[in-house]
């Protein structure tokens, strides 16, 4: 169905013609190869005097390419979305495109579609490279689908963030700033957010209501992603160490134990709930101005 | 089919404590190019992003062959066809791409919209630019691709926002003919513009307005003989001042005189068949009469004079 949205079509044959684009894939990979090769050298190496192989440095390996893939997601997709409805203000082409029968919803999910369709693209070229874990085990194929279905909503979750602020804000700058910032808050300001409150309360005040505040964490994207990695290579988790900190009578709770289909579900959601909004908003009709 | 094709009724806005339109009425009819002119700040721009269903008026209705497109909108979006007075860009995009994209978002796609493009690509003299990327042709070939664009879906009236403004002489006069062009193959175009010698040139109807009111619609013929009609008549003789200015000073209708030397210009209260006894008479009295005449407006004049002298108000 998205392939026959107008917006989608336009953002992907023009955005695939620049240069940028093709640099972007060929840093990305590039980079992902390179840390691989590194890794694998090392271990090589090791493996020399030792004898041995370490797995756990290709587990490191998995892990440290998964996080910088995320990275990339929250760097591509908010700079990507923030500028596509106010990029169209900028350029002037909004009123052209708005006479047409296309919805402003439909204006809205093509844009949205084409930026998570651009970093899916990177996410998909750099498989090669993440097959590499393959040869030694401990990492199946499932495992790299179920990561790329996490990155992808929650790719959708702050794209749906970038365009609302684009539809909101007149500059592209504006809008970016505001995105970022927003990420920023639901990432760090999510744990600022419990910290202070387990710290401004005494122990006894501490009730259930406070402790659950810990539920904020559910749309932090950052503690969704690193538990589904942590899963996957059995690692330190880092939704446990939250726990443990700031509600530690919650550890044994059912949240936790579906804690990455609760926030999925969650940031689906609120993510279709900011495409709504994005979407009523850019309806001239309804404006007010 | 209704006289009235378009037509805006009682239409206001405000922007915060600013009135923009304060109750307009416009009437166009079908196949008519009409020039929709007025200061900065008029109106102009809010009006036509109103009917082309860009801005949400306060109150008011528009009927578009007797439908009521404020509540219609997909009746709106079907058959309106919007040009701005600005051409924005997509970068990396080409010509034919550009006016498949536009079809595509009226939900027009496959090999006839190609042939279709090619055709209205054609009709604004763009047909060997179809390959070339949009944002490497000249302001006045973009401006033409846009009304192509405009055009792709069949909209039954197209709209233009000083769609002139920023170009160049020939780039005007290639708009221009383009547009009578569509309009006399029956097309009905309304065109804000500022220009108003080539309005003039073009269009069979005006309005204008001022603060949001329309003071003033007709056609350009109808406008031109109203206003004319106010202007002072000058009467240009041979000889036999005296006799002519008594005679002058006599009649009834006459009620300033001007004279400089055998020119006599005159506020003559009279209309047309009045001024034909005027005429009469003064050859009766064997005054050889050169010439005799209403000092004749252009456009442009009319313009002026409505807008700083603050406009009256026309049915």
């Amino acid at each position: 169905m998205i392939n026959t949205n107008p917006v989608y079509q336009l953002e992907m044959k023009t955005s695939a013609r620049t240069v940028k684009f093709c640099a972007l894939i060929l840093i990305f990979n590039g980079l992902l190869a390179l840390i691989s090769f590194l890794i694998l050298n090392d271990m090589m190496e090791q493996s020399q005097y030792s004898g041995t192989m370490e797995y756990e440095g290709l587990i490191n390996m998995y892990s440290i390419m998964s996080y910088i893939e995320f990275g990339m997601f929250m760097l591509v997709i908010p700079s990507s979305t923030s500028g596509s409805i106010s990029g169209e203000k900028e350029r002037r082409t909004l009123d052209i495109l708005l006479t047409g029968k296309m919805s402003t919803y439909s204006v809205v999910i093509g844009k949205l579609m084409a930026s998570l369709n651009i970093v899916m693209l990177l996410a998909v070229s750099s498989l090669p490279v993440f097959s590499i874990v393959f040869l030694f085990g401990g990492i199946t194929i499932v495992d790299l689908f179920v990561m790329l279905a996490t990155l992808m909503i929650s790719g959708v979750f702050v794209g749906s963030i970038g365009i609302l602020f684009s539809v909101v804000c007149k500059k592209t700058t504006t809008a970016t700033i505001l995105s970022y910032s927003s990420i920023l808050a639901l990432i760090g300001g999510t744990y600022v957010m419990n910290y202070l409150v387990y710290h401004l309360t005494g122990a006894k005040e501490r009730t259930e209501g406070v402790r659950r505040l810990i539920y904020s964490f559910l749309i932090n994207p950052a503690v969704t992603y690193s538990t589904m990695v942590s899963n996957q290579v059995a690692n330190r988790d880092l939704l446990k160490q939250l726990y443990l900190k700031f509600a530690p009578g919650m550890i044994h709770g059912r949240v936790i134990q579906h804690w990455i289909f609760f926030s999925l579900v969650m940031q689906v959601g609120i993510s279709f709930g900011l495409i709504g909004v994005a979407g009523w908003i850019l309806n001239p009709l309804h404006k007010k101005r | 089919m209704s006289e009235q094709w378009l037509e805006v009724r009682n239409l206001t806005k405000n922007y915060g404590k600013f009135r923009a339109l304060n109750g307009l009425n416009m009437e166009m009819k079908e196949g008519e190019l009409f020039g929709f002119v007025g200061p900065n700040g008029a109106g102009k721009t809010t009006t036509i992003k109103i009917i082309a269903g860009l801005l949400r008026a306060d109150t008011g209705q528009i009927f578009l062959d007797q439908v009521d497109i404020t509540k219609d909108l997909v009746a709106l979006k079907e058959n309106i066809g919007y040009v701005p007075d600005y051409f924005g860009v997509y970068d990396n995009l080409k010509v034919m791409e550009y006016m498949e994209f536009y079809a595509s978002t009226y939900g027009l796609i496959g090999r006839e919209v190609r042939e279709l493009s090619l055709e209205l690509l054609e009709i604004v003299g763009l047909e060997e630019k179809e390959n070339q990327y949009v944002d490497a042709l000249s302001r006045g070939m973009q401006q033409r691709l846009c009304l192509a664009r405009a055009l792709v879906h069949n909209p039954k009236i197209l709209i233009l926002d000083e769609p002139a403004s920023g170009l160049d002489p020939s780039s005007r006069v290639a708009m221009k003919n383009v547009l009578m062009e569509l309009a006399m193959n029956g097309k009905t175009i309304l065109i804000s513009s500022h220009i108003l010698s080539e309005l003039s040139e073009m269009c069979s109807s005006i309005g204008i307005i001022q603060k949001g009111e329309m003071i003033l619609q007709g056609s350009i013929k109808e406008i031109v003989s109203s206003v004319n009609t106010m202007n002072p008549l000058i009467i240009h003789i041979l000889k036999r001042q005296e006799e002519t200015v008594a005679f002058l000073r006599a009649h009834p209708l006459v009620k300033t005189l001007a004279i400089s030397g055998n020119e006599f210009q005159i506020i003559f209260e009279g209309d047309a068949k009045e001024e034909a006894y005027l005429l009469q008479e003064l050859v009766e009295k064997q005054i050889p009469v050169i010439s005799f005449g209403r000092k004749k407006d252009n456009l442009e004049s009319i313009y002026m004079k409505i807008t700083t002298e603050g406009g009256e108000k026309s049915d």
